[in-house]
């Protein structure tokens, strides 16, 4: 009987003191708070302190599954990226906060209050801010060499820009975002053919992606008509010379199906820039390949005339 | 905040005019190199007579041709047997002299043919043309567009007149004419 009624108290205890730590980890969240706008304090003391104690207190279950402790998170991780990894591609608190803001949307949802609605808001805008910041990245380190941290970023960039606002027109960007990607892969390709093949095929998908978004895109119709033609010219120009005969006609087979690929685009090309002289030296180049004399003259001539009329 | 939304839609307007333009490689080069190799390999199914065989293997062309470079470049370090490649460029028919084992005429001195076969006759020169119609008219071989692709004629009573062996297997791969 009194080993029971110990038990019944221990219990109660236990129950007081879970309740405690609960009440203390909300504390934590506020002090996180209160340090973290604490304007007075050096930005990085207050952004250390505060990340401290918002990282020990969303451990606990009762903040785990709270926006507000979400939103003060992803908030200050935001603060630490802005603060001290603005120049850091590949930062990894900024993925962060891009995750802790949007748990805390997907806390908020559901709430209909109007301080719930407000805060979405300011975390919408949060992820906004940081989607450019991912975009800013993929302009900035986009190359032959960084361009695995440009797709990364994008998609973030894009992740991000979507759930600030579920309707934004990310077309363009699609379009802009892939057509240099393909130049990218276009350009590994071309410096090293026989190493990077691969990236052949990666450069015409992205570029066919592009037109499928936006078919009369005079840089990707153009770009990819050169892709193939230029590849059909390197097959010929790295034959090697001593190539038995009964091969040269094979090598001439796979150069004309190139350069056949290569003319609806070419054309296209010139159809939205009817005049541009990249596209009839194109042009002139295809059909010369094709040994169409006729109309690779027809557009020699287009240039020249071009030419005499600068 | 504003700042920064303004780099980004500068960045953006100026990824979206912006195409960049591949290096357009040379087609000249590349038809130039099919038919450098299509000589280079006539040289392994052609016999010459025996006196041939001595001193370098001259390929003349006939005329001002950018295949002049294109086959000295390309040609500079092969030989056929132990002779040496020299590519000679012969302004008009009256300075082809010596021996020339292929004369190779360019598609614009077509016209003077019947010079170049009177100026030929008796001498084991490959007459190498590349006008339709041309391996009827006393060429040996005359290179052809067949199907978008170099291909070339080959006229066999015109290597015999001019005591040239030609192998079964050119024979086999060109498009012969009578």
């Amino acid at each position: 009987m009194v080993k029971g009624k110990i038990n019944i108290l221990l219990l109660f205890l236990l129950a007081a003191l879970a309740g405690s730590e609960g009440f203390a980890q909300r504390d934590s969240v506020d002090k996180a708070t209160f340090i973290f706008e604490d304007q007075t304090l050096p930005a990085e003391t207050r952004t250390k302190q505060a990340l401290e104690l918002i990282d020990k207190a969303i451990t606990h279950p009762e903040c785990a599954n709270n926006g507000y402790s979400w939103c003060v998170r992803g908030f200050i991780y935001k603060e630490w990226y802005k603060t001290f990894e603005a120049q850091n591609k590949k930062s990894k608190t900024r993925l962060d906060a891009v995750d802790h803001l949007k748990k805390s949307l997907e806390l908020y949802k559901s709430d209909t209050t109007k301080f719930a609605s407000e805060t979405r808001n300011s975390l919408r805008v949060a992820l906004k801010w940081l989607g450019s910041t991912f975009y800013n990245d993929v302009v900035i380190s986009f190359d032959t060499i960084n361009y695995k941290t440009s797709i990364l970023n994008y998609d973030k960039y894009k992740e991000c820009m979507l759930v600030f606002d579920p309707n934004y027109n990310i077309r363009p960007y699609e379009i802009n975002f892939k057509n240099v990607l393909a130049d990218q892969y276009g350009t590994i390709f071309r410096n090293n053919i026989k190493a990077n093949q691969r990236f052949f095929g990666m450069a015409e998908i992205m570029y066919k992606e592009v037109i499928t978004l936006d078919t009369n895109n005079w840089g990707a119709n153009y770009n990819l008509s050169m892709l193939y033609y230029n590849y059909g010219v390197d097959i010929i120009n790295s034959m090697d010379i001593e190539l038995p005969i009964m091969d040269v006609d094979k090598i001439q087979d796979e150069a004309r199906e190139l350069f056949k690929k290569a003319l609806p685009y070419a054309r296209r090309a010139e159809t939205i820039k009817p005049k541009h002289r990249d596209v009839f030296t194109c042009l002139q180049g295809i059909y010369f390949s094709l040994y169409e004399s006729e109309k690779s003259d027809e557009y020699k001539a287009k240039l020249e005339l071009i030419e005499e009329e600068k | 905040m504003k700042k920064f939304a303004a780099i980004i839609t500068a960045l953006f307007c100026l990824s979206a005019d912006f195409a960049r333009i591949p290096i357009l490689l040379d087609p000249n080069a590349s038809n130039a190199k099919i038919k450098a190799t299509f000589l280079y390999n006539f040289t392994k199914y052609i016999d010459w007579p025996e006196k041939y065989k001595e001193g370098n293997f001259v390929i003349g062309i006939l005329g001002t041709s950018t295949f002049y470079n294109d086959l000295t470049t390309l040609l500079s370090t092969k030989t056929v047997g132990s002779q040496k490649f020299e590519i000679k460029s012969y302004t008009d028919v009256k300075s082809v002299a010596g021996v020339c084992h292929i004369l190779f005429v360019p598609i614009e001195n077509s016209a003077i043919l019947p010079d170049i076969l009177k100026k030929m006759k008796g001498k084991s020169t490959l007459i190498v043309t590349e006008k339709s119609g041309l391996a009827k008219q006393g060429s040996a071989i005359n290179f052809v567009v067949e199907n978008n692709k170099q291909r070339f004629e080959l006229n066999k009573m015109n290597t015999t007149k001019y005591n040239l062996k030609v192998s079964s297997t050119l024979e086999a791969l060109a498009i012969k004419v009578e």
